[in-house]
């Protein structure tokens, strides 16, 4: 379904993604995890247009994907930002409806907001209220429901649960995986490793540069003692030993 | 008494035809980081409009005036703007300088010059409770608060009109959703125009005629308007175009003739007292709490 092949991206002089090569197949979870800094959200920002890539290639449903944001968003993929960029000013309804800017069928996106506020239900009592005005975790409620509404085939989630109360991270990854359970193919980034081990069907771990260190079912991976010592620290101390070089 | 409804009428009849410059003025720089400075060139359009039109009948004048407005506002934008999409704030800020210069010297060759007399409406004056007060005043008030108000209302109950302030609070994300940068900028601009063409209809009507350089200090008042309003707030921006409009036409009325040439001393200095004590401007844009 998407298929990212050696992907370059510079930020000026610094190349931060120096050929990054992953998959995603229709209805997956896959997590990408990775220490901070070594280019999860240059992958995501390249794949949604917002950066442009220097080199490589992807490929959305076997052809090219270009033309940047606008263009990303019309061949169904979804993205929400690491700092979920709700618009403050706004009230919770009109960030929603806008995240169903690119549909015309307004009785079914009168359902789906519907819906979302069943998956959500604390955005129910919010919507006349500014968005700039809820609290982090109901802002990630409403970037992801805003995100859901244009009905993606694709969702890309950049760190959703950053900065989150413990309880609403339990909550978001729950979500997370019904989500999957629903049809929607996501790529997750990731920084709580431990939690992205347990919904994924695959993970992808990136090294500094934005290289592939290690990739495969994530039940493997968990079950793998030099990723559990290098991302979960869940290893006995015997077992421990640098997975990054 | 007398004097209070003087003033009063003064300043929000200035005041209402400098909220709508700086509306104006802030959408744009919302929606594309531009401070079109060539805005000033809009009211001159306008005025060159009335005068060309000048033995039109009113209503096709008006149309005529909105027309040419809003024409060379979407002209500006499609073939000096677009192009620049994306360029750092420095270079659209020359851009906008250079259609400034560009549609000032296109008036001096096509329509000349000199200062050019317009047509005089409204000039009859109306007793309220004593006082003489202007039509002109009067209808400019209605105007400015129905223009406002429409643009409320197109902002708050239309898909356009969410998209507009979407795009003016993160156009970046609010092309990620699908909303269409160049329909949205489109509209900013024509929205621009028709604010501008109505000003352009009021303040040359006060004047009684247009030059070349008309809309200079307009222009140069609805910036700083902005400015001390929260450039990145429309309503901030309305509050500040209004708040500076309705002291400077207070201030023509009510300075004494020794002190008049020094009006824009008084309202600049007031200016500076402003930013030193709140440089947020009056109404902040809004940013997401993390």
């Amino acid at each position: 379904m998407l298929a990212v092949k050696d992907l370059r991206a510079r930020y000026g002089p610094i190349e931060a993604l120096q050929g990054t090569s992953l998959e995603v197949r229709e209805g997956e979870l896959v997590g990408l995890v990775g220490h901070n800094g070594v280019g999860k959200s240059t992958t995501l920002k390249a794949i949604a247009g917002v950066l442009r890539p220097s080199g490589g290639t992807i490929e959305w449903l076997g052809a090219p994907l270009r033309g940047g944001a606008a263009a990303t968003i019309r061949a169904g993929i979804a993205y929400v930002p690491e700092d979920r960029r709700i618009f403050a000013g706004l009230t919770v309804e009109e960030n929603l409806r806008l995240g169903a800017t690119t549909r015309t069928d307004a009785d079914a996106v009168a359902a789906d907001i519907e819906r979302e506020l069943e998956r959500f239900p604390p955005l129910r009592k919010l919507l006349t209220r500014r968005a700039g005005n809820l609290s982090g975790g109901e802002q990630q409620m409403l970037a992801i429901s805003r995100a859901l509404l244009s009905r993606p085939r694709l969702l890309l989630l950049d760190e959703p649960t950053l900065g989150l109360a413990p309880i609403i991270i339990d909550t978001l990854f729950e979500t997370i995986a019904r989500l999957r359970d629903e049809g929607v193919t996501v790529l997750l980034v990731e920084q709580n490793v431990a939690k992205t081990v347990r919904i994924a069907d695959r993970l992808y771990v990136m090294a500094p540069g934005g290289r592939i260190e290690r990739s495969g079912p994530a039940a493997e991976l968990e079950r793998s003692p030099e990723f559990r010592a290098g991302y979960l620290s869940l290893a006995p101390a015997h077992e421990r030993k640098a997975v990054t070089p | 008494m007398t004097d209070v409804l003087e003033y009063l009428v003064a300043a929000l009849s200035g005041g209402g035809i400098y909220a709508l410059l700086t509306i104006g003025l802030a959408l744009l720089f919302s929606v594309m980081g531009l401070m079109n400075f060539a805005y000033g060139e809009l009211i001159m359009t306008g005025g060159f409009a009335m005068y060309l039109l000048r033995d039109a009948p009113w209503p096709l004048m008006i149309v005529g005036v909105l027309v040419a407005v809003v024409a060379v506002a979407l002209l500006t934008e499609r073939l000096a703007f677009r192009p620049l999409r994306g360029a750092s704030p420095l270079t659209l800020l020359i851009a906008a300088f250079a259609v400034s210069i560009m549609l000032q010297n296109a008036a001096r060759m096509t329509v000349g010059p000199r200062a050019k007399g317009v047509r005089p409406w409204l000039e009859e004056t109306i007793s309220i409770g004593g006082v003489g007060v202007q039509l002109l005043d009067l209808v400019t008030i209605a105007v400015a608060l129905a223009l406002i108000g429409g643009l409320v209302l197109l902002l708050r109950r239309t898909a356009l009109g969410v998209q507009l302030r979407a795009a003016a609070e993160d156009f970046e994300m609010a092309s990620l959703l699908g909303v269409k940068a160049n329909r949205v900028i489109a509209s900013a601009f024509a929205i621009t125009g028709v604010l501008g063409a109505v000003a352009a209809l009021m303040l040359i009507l006060k004047q009684g005629s247009v030059s070349v350089t008309v809309g200079s200090v307009p222009l140069l008042i609805a910036f700083v308007g902005a400015v001390v309003g929260g450039m990145g707030s429309l309503v901030g921006a309305a509050l500040g175009g209004f708040v500076l409009g309705a002291v400077t036409a207070v201030l023509d009325a009510a300075l004494p003739g020794e002190l008049a040439p020094f009006r824009d001393a008084f309202v600049f200095g007031l200016v500076i007292v402003m930013l030193a004590t709140r440089p947020q401007g009056l109404v902040p844009a809004p940013e997401a709490r993390v």
